[in-house]
């Protein structure tokens, strides 16, 4: 496999009463080794419901309709890939691979740390759970990793509970716990969201220093376009469960080819920028799961809308539309191919 | 000169903190330690400072939603000079309608049990007004923020984020205030909202020569809407100037280390980022000296023990630094840096 992680096609559905909702919409993409791939959205985008399907860690009413999900084998293993989807949620084969392969830090320390135990022993229970060690080598290795992630005193703070701990330190010996068992991808769900600029530059900076020295690949999910301009190498942009645009950092931030992309990036303020303009603003607002709009679904948002084009019923093609970009969007002649798939079939069924 | 609509002048709250059942004095949490500034008619006034820095206290102790523990604010309407801290009971309670705030989480602040035509009536009824009179004031107010008035029979559940803060805003411009402090309104919205907001603010006080208090933490949010930036820091303002002014030509070296933090949508910027180490310093336990001297980079002796003035050093342009003198332009040797 040429990346450590790829996912294809990737559907899920949440079953709620009042009827089936697509959360997810046939995402394709890949993470590859030692790399930071970017996943932007806004709220409700799917973003971390990708997240969470990969880690087989969806909430009870969301299945996964379909798709795949690959993890390339560790070199120890073969060369088979391993398939997540078909795995048993709570069995024992994904339950290896959770904190050892595939390791994942969330928005709130506070809520994702127990209240009741210490940092210490959090961090000793999932290194015992994947590695042989005796308790005394979990806490050298406990302590160890606190050191690596910059907590002072980590000799003392490892008995700490999560409640004495600032935000920034927290989130710190979250990383700490996600790292201790040496995974391949960690995954970061709006890892700095809730923290301070001062300390989320300080945690940016420390996840970048340890993507590099331990050669792990990161899936950096948030919807601060700044976070992702500091951090990642590739970047997809996601809109209404579905990837609308895919390219390097450089591609994206520069030559932005999907309209919502342009609308983000345009609505940002920026320190660099002049006072008291107006600020570009896409219209409207993301639309709720149970009216989602026919065909392109950013149609009613979008300042390109071609009618007849785009609200005619197909979805754009997500496909290359410049070299290294990829983008779901009528404007570009390759993503039309799936509205003359159904003209064509429309004009064979009328004759 | 325009005489200032606000003017706060050594603005101080502690908070005491207690322990056991009887809450036994143990020591003060010295939120906002003498903070002194002013807002004109129409001007908006950004207050800019990480958590804990004591921006929201200060906002809230000037709409007497919590008692001061010393310091004067004087409010001067239609002439006359008004002392907030001074008013008492009805008095109080009718003054209200000059001052409103617009809260952060659009969510918790709307009463889920409520229509959102009672939630924009409600500081109307709250003031005396006839049921005819509210119902269109609330009509006007909500054109004004640019929503469908026959939609408002809804509860808040109905709306997106984006609508509810415009709820939110409705509510505090019903009864056509002079001064709204907006408490970080935008920072719970998405990016695509939060423009629409800010644009929405800037129209509403261009139209009703409204005075802002605007206090976030995101600079890029506040160097956006405001006319002049404050910037906190342990409950002291240490640096304030007219907008372009405080982002081009900073004189703390905290304000700078602040700037330098927020990440900017350009990848691969090749901008030096000098990091700030450590955390925001605890208000019950302050440090000696200038709050800020264990995380600056150019910290002299004198910083350990004396705190620095809030002192003007070029007009409008105001810095608590004992060596922000180095840091102006014109000076020529460079800065020696301090290691540690």
């Amino acid at each position: 496999m040429k990346n450590l992680v790829e996912i294809q096609d990737l559907r899920v559905v949440f079953h709620l009463r009042e009827g089936s909702v697509p959360a997810i919409n046939g995402v394709s993409l890949s993470v590859p080794f030692n790399r930071t791939v970017g996943l932007v959205g806004e709220s409700g985008c799917g973003k971390s419901i990708t997240a969470r399907a990969m880690m087989r860690i969806l909430p009870p009413r969301a299945e996964i309709a379909a798709g795949r999900v690959l993890l390339a084998p560790r070199e120890a293993q073969g060369s088979e890939p391993t398939e997540l989807v078909d795995l048993d949620p709570d069995g024992e084969r994904i339950r290896s691979i959770r904190g050892a392969d595939m390791a994942m830090i969330f928005q709130e320390p506070m809520t994702s740390f127990s209240p009741v135990h210490t940092i210490g022993n959090q961090i000793i229970e999932a290194i015992r759970l994947h590695q042989k060690k005796s308790k005394r080598d979990a806490r050298a290795l406990a302590i160890e990793m606190l050191r690596l992630v910059r907590v002072p005193n980590a000799e003392r703070r490892v008995d700490a509970y999560p409640y004495e701990l600032s935000g920034g330190l927290r989130q710190r010996a979250m990383i700490a716990m996600a790292l201790s068992c040496r995974p391949r991808l960690l995954i970061a769900d709006e890892p700095t969201t809730a923290l301070d600029v001062t300390i989320q530059a300080q945690i940016l900076n420390l996840i970048e220093r340890l993507q590099t020295d331990l050669r792990t690949s990161v899936l950096m999910i948030t919807h601060d376009l700044g976070v992702i301009a500091e951090t990642a190498h590739e970047v997809a942009v996601m809109y209404l469960g579905r990837i609308v645009e895919h390219g390097s950092a450089d591609a994206l931030f520069n030559n932005p080819r999907h309209p919502y992309t342009k609308g983000l990036l345009a609505s940002v303020p920026r320190l660099s920028g002049g006072r008291r303009t107006r600020l570009a603003s896409v219209p409207g607002s993301v639309p709720d799961v149970f009216s989602i709009p026919r065909g392109c679904p950013f149609h009613p948002r979008c300042e390109s809308f071609m009618k007849g084009v785009c609200d005619a019923g197909p979805v754009p093609a997500f496909e290359k539309v410049a070299p290294g970009q990829r983008a779901a969007c009528f404007l570009y002649a390759p993503c039309r191919k799936s509205l003359d798939a159904t003209t064509a079939g429309a004009t064979e069924a009328s004759s | 000169m325009i005489e200032p609509l606000l003017d706060v002048r050594n603005l101080t709250k502690h908070f005491p903190l207690g322990r056991g059942f009887f809450k036994k004095a143990i020591g003060l949490a010295r939120a906002v330690n003498g903070v002194s500034f002013h807002i004109r008619a129409g001007e908006t006034l950004g207050l800019v400072g990480e958590s804990g820095c004591g921006k929201t206290t200060t906002g809230r102790v000037i709409l007497r939603l919590i008692e001061r523990t010393d310091g004067e604010m004087t409010f001067r309407l239609d002439g006359r000079e008004v002392d907030l801290a001074a008013l008492e009971g009805e008095e109080l309670r009718r003054f209200r309608r000059h001052m409103q705030l617009i809260f952060q989480d659009p969510f918790s602040s709307l009463n889920p049990r409520m229509t959102c035509m009672d939630i924009i009536g409600e500081p109307l009824h709250a003031q005396g007004y006839s049921g005819k009179e509210i119902r269109d004031r609330v009509r006007e107010v909500t054109e004004e923020v640019r929503l469908n008035f026959d939609y408002l029979v809804r509860y808040p559940h109905a709306f997106s984020g984006g609508q509810r803060q415009r709820i939110g805003i409705a509510r505090a411009l019903a009864l056509r205030p002079k001064l709204v402090i907006c408490d970080e309104p935008v920072s719970a919205l998405d990016v695509s909202v939060q423009a629409q907001i800010l644009n929405l603010l800037m129209d509403l006080q261009e139209k009703h020569n409204l005075a802002y208090l605007f206090i976030a933490h995101d600079l890029s949010v506040v160097k956006h809407i405001s006319h002049r930036v404050a910037v906190m820091y342990a409950g002291r303002i240490v640096e304030m100037a007219p907008t372009r002014t405080l982002f081009e030509r900073s004189l703390h070296p905290y304000t700078k280390a602040l700037m330098e933090a927020v990440p900017e949508p350009v990848p691969c910027a090749t901008r030096k980022r000098q990091l700030l180490a450590g955390e925001v310093a605890d208000p019950s336990n302050l440090p000696t000296g200038c709050a800020f001297h264990a995380r600056c980079g150019y910290c002299v002796g004198r910083c350990r023990v004396e705190v620095p003035e809030l002192r003007e050093l070029a007009p409008g342009h105001r810095v608590a630094c004992h060596r922000a003198e180095e840091f102006l332009p014109s000076a020529e040797a460079p800065l020696a840096v301090n290691e540690n």
